[in-house]
């Protein structure tokens, strides 16, 4: 609006109430597209709470009738909730606590060094950023069943050590921006290599390691393919036994059930990403390269 | 000299040191599964017995396959339709939320929100959302006539699908928006003193600046779309039937994609030596995909930094 002067001046007259208008547009337009985006997450409370009738039943309404609490009673009993809510839990963290400290280690190498044949291993990092881990899921599955892996969790530890690419990525992207004397005058002190990543740069990579650790969490929280083809039975994780366990005993699927379920099941999501959503983002952006 | 030489040789060793294990994981983990891969695509493995060497004959008779072919086809469709309807809307939006506007922070929260959901929750939202009998859609269409229904899942299962994708289009809207405040003002401010409409500069400044983001998101949406096989066998597959095992549930032809036929072949049908073939041909076409797009683009491509 400071700019009147320079707009009347193209156009006159016209210029004000145009952007104005705009201005209303664009708030209109956006309401109705965020409108679309939370509609689906209202409608998966909602039906969390009908009974399994309502679901079936021709035209179908906004509101269930009552709520049905016991639709999330059932959802924790019906199968072991909480047990597959641990595996789950208990996945994420054996991929995650041990593949940050790899992954910083990874990232401070390709970050400080200067090698011949870097290069050549940078270029296959960056390849391996764009394959989709399930592209190798079954070559995979061939291997670690030669090896006696298969329905372990050893896999993800494995998965985890091994360094996602993305995390190295990060890392390698956050340790490039520390100045030279901070590591120069740490190593003409004794400190080596190693003592200068965990003593110096990882207490000043708080932001980075949250998101790193965000991130990686989430992978295996939300992930299905992996435990639904390396892991069965009560080993499973709790994406998988959703999937399969909430059928009643003639075989149909008990949908409201289901749906409560799922709504515990988003809670943790929901709350790292209110609290973290920060570190989340910034995880992302700096994934395609982009400035902030 | 002496000296230099000596630190250089103690930097590269550093370098591996630090790198070393990653390597070693790098060839555990990828290389020696992939060697297997090739090796089995050349055998008639199932699982248990001993493979036995056959050539090239997997690849021959997938050829001949017309549930391959055809899901290589269903693939390449969905991947096209599956970019060009995330990406617009992705960019469209990130557009309108780089504008000067109140709240802005909280409109990209609730966008992005569910790009974060789980993919099996996804599914089951949205099998919710468009389904006939309690879908939210028939409820809308009910409303404004009463013999107004559609059975998206079954009539139109890809469009169904694609929608899912379009739910979550977070990702690449964060990064076209951060794209859109990262162009200098100085550049759209002096095209705004020159009496260009908005229309004009985004299509002019804005989206010629953004070439390089928005190629990048096609080369990561050609991978991600090649490897989509939870959605579509878990959203369109039929409706009611008990879940026994998850692959052996058939999507209908249109949502049938080459993953899925990967799957099915190493794990219901036990022929590893097939599936390995097929995803050897699948990933050989996102390769050549995505370098005939490559070429085909590069001379759209603004790089400011060479």
């Amino acid at each position: 609006m400071n700019m009147n002067k320079n707009t009347d001046f193209i156009a006159p007259g016209r210029s004000k109430p145009k952007s104005d208008n705009g201005k209303v547009l664009t708030y209109v337009v956006i309401i109705f597209i965020v409108l679309l985006f939370v509609i689906p997450i209202l409608w998966l409370i909602l039906s969390s709470f009908k009974t399994q009738e309502e679901m079936v039943t021709f035209p179908p309404t906004f509101f269930p009738l009552k709520a049905q609490f016991q639709n999330y009673i059932d959802a924790l009993t019906k199968i072991n909730y909480f047990k597959y809510l641990g595996n789950t839990i208990v996945l994420s963290l054996i991929y995650t606590v041990p593949g940050i400290i790899t992954t910083a280690i990874f990232g401070y190498g390709f970050a400080r060094f200067n090698a011949p044949g870097k290069k050549i291993f940078f270029n296959i990092l960056m390849v391996l950023l764009l394959i989709p881990p399930i592209a190798v899921l079954i070559p995979e599955y061939a291997f670690f069943s030669k090896l006696h892996l298969v329905n372990t969790y050893y896999i993800w530890l494995l998965w985890g050590i091994a360094g996602n690419p993305l995390f190295i990525y990060l890392f390698k992207q956050f340790f490039s921006y520390f100045p030279k004397e901070l590591e120069e005058a740490a190593l003409l002190d004794g400190c080596s290599h190693i003592g200068v990543l965990f003593r110096i740069f990882l207490p000043l990579s708080k932001p980075i390691i949250v998101t790193v650790s965000l991130l990686s969490f989430l992978t295996v929280y939300g992930d299905f393919m992996g435990p639904a083809i390396l892991l069965s039975g009560d080993n499973t994780t709790l994406a998988v036994a959703m999937a399969n366990g909430y059928v009643a005993r003639n075989g149909i699927l008990l949908t409201p059930v289901l749906l409560s379920g799922i709504v515990l099941y988003l809670v943790p999501v929901l709350l790292i990403f209110i609290f973290g959503q920060r570190y989340y983002v910034q995880g992302f952006i700096s994934s395609s390269g982009v400035k902030e | 000299m002496l000296f230099k030489g000596i630190r250089i040789k103690h930097e590269t060793k550093m370098f591996y040191m630090f790198i070393g294990f990653w390597i070693v994981m790098f060839i555990f983990m990828n290389v020696i599964p992939m060697a297997y891969s090739f090796y089995f695509s050349l055998t008639n493995y199932d699982g248990l017995s001993k493979p036995v060497f056959v050539g090239f004959s997997n690849y021959l008779n997938l050829l001949k396959d017309y549930r391959f072919t055809g899901s290589i086809l269903q693939t390449i469709i969905f991947t096209f339709f599956n970019i060009v309807a995330t990406l617009t809307i992705s960019l469209f939006v990130a557009n309108l939320l780089s504008r000067k506007i109140k709240g802005q922070g909280f409109f990209r929260s609730v966008l992005f929100l569910p790009y974060a959901v789980p993919v099996i929750a996804t599914v089951f939202i949205w099998k919710t959302l468009l389904n006939r009998e309690s879908g939210l859609v028939n409820l809308i269409l009910g409303s404004i006539n009463s013999s107004l229904s559609l059975n998206l899942l079954v009539n139109y299962p890809m469009a169904a699908l694609i929608s899912v994708f379009v739910w979550q289009l977070g990702g690449s809207m964060i990064i076209f928006l951060a794209g859109f405040q990262n162009i200098p003002r100085a550049l759209v401010e002096a095209a705004e003193i020159d009496g260009a409409s908005p229309l004009a500069i985004l299509i002019r400044i804005k989206i010629p600046l953004l070439t390089p983001l928005i190629m990048y998101q096609i080369i990561v949406g050609i991978m991600l779309s090649f490897s989509v096989i939870v959605q579509p066998i878990l959203l369109t597959s039929s409706p009611g039937s008990a879940f026994t095992a998850f692959l052996s549930q058939q999507p209908p032809s249109q949502n049938f994609f080459t993953l899925i036929y990967v799957f099915q072949q190493a794990f219901t049908n036990q022929n590893f030596g097939t599936a390995m073939a097929a995803s050897w041909y699948m990933l050989l076409i996102m390769i050549v995909i995505s370098l005939i797009f490559i070429r085909l683009t590069r001379r759209f491509v603004f790089y400011e930094y060479e």
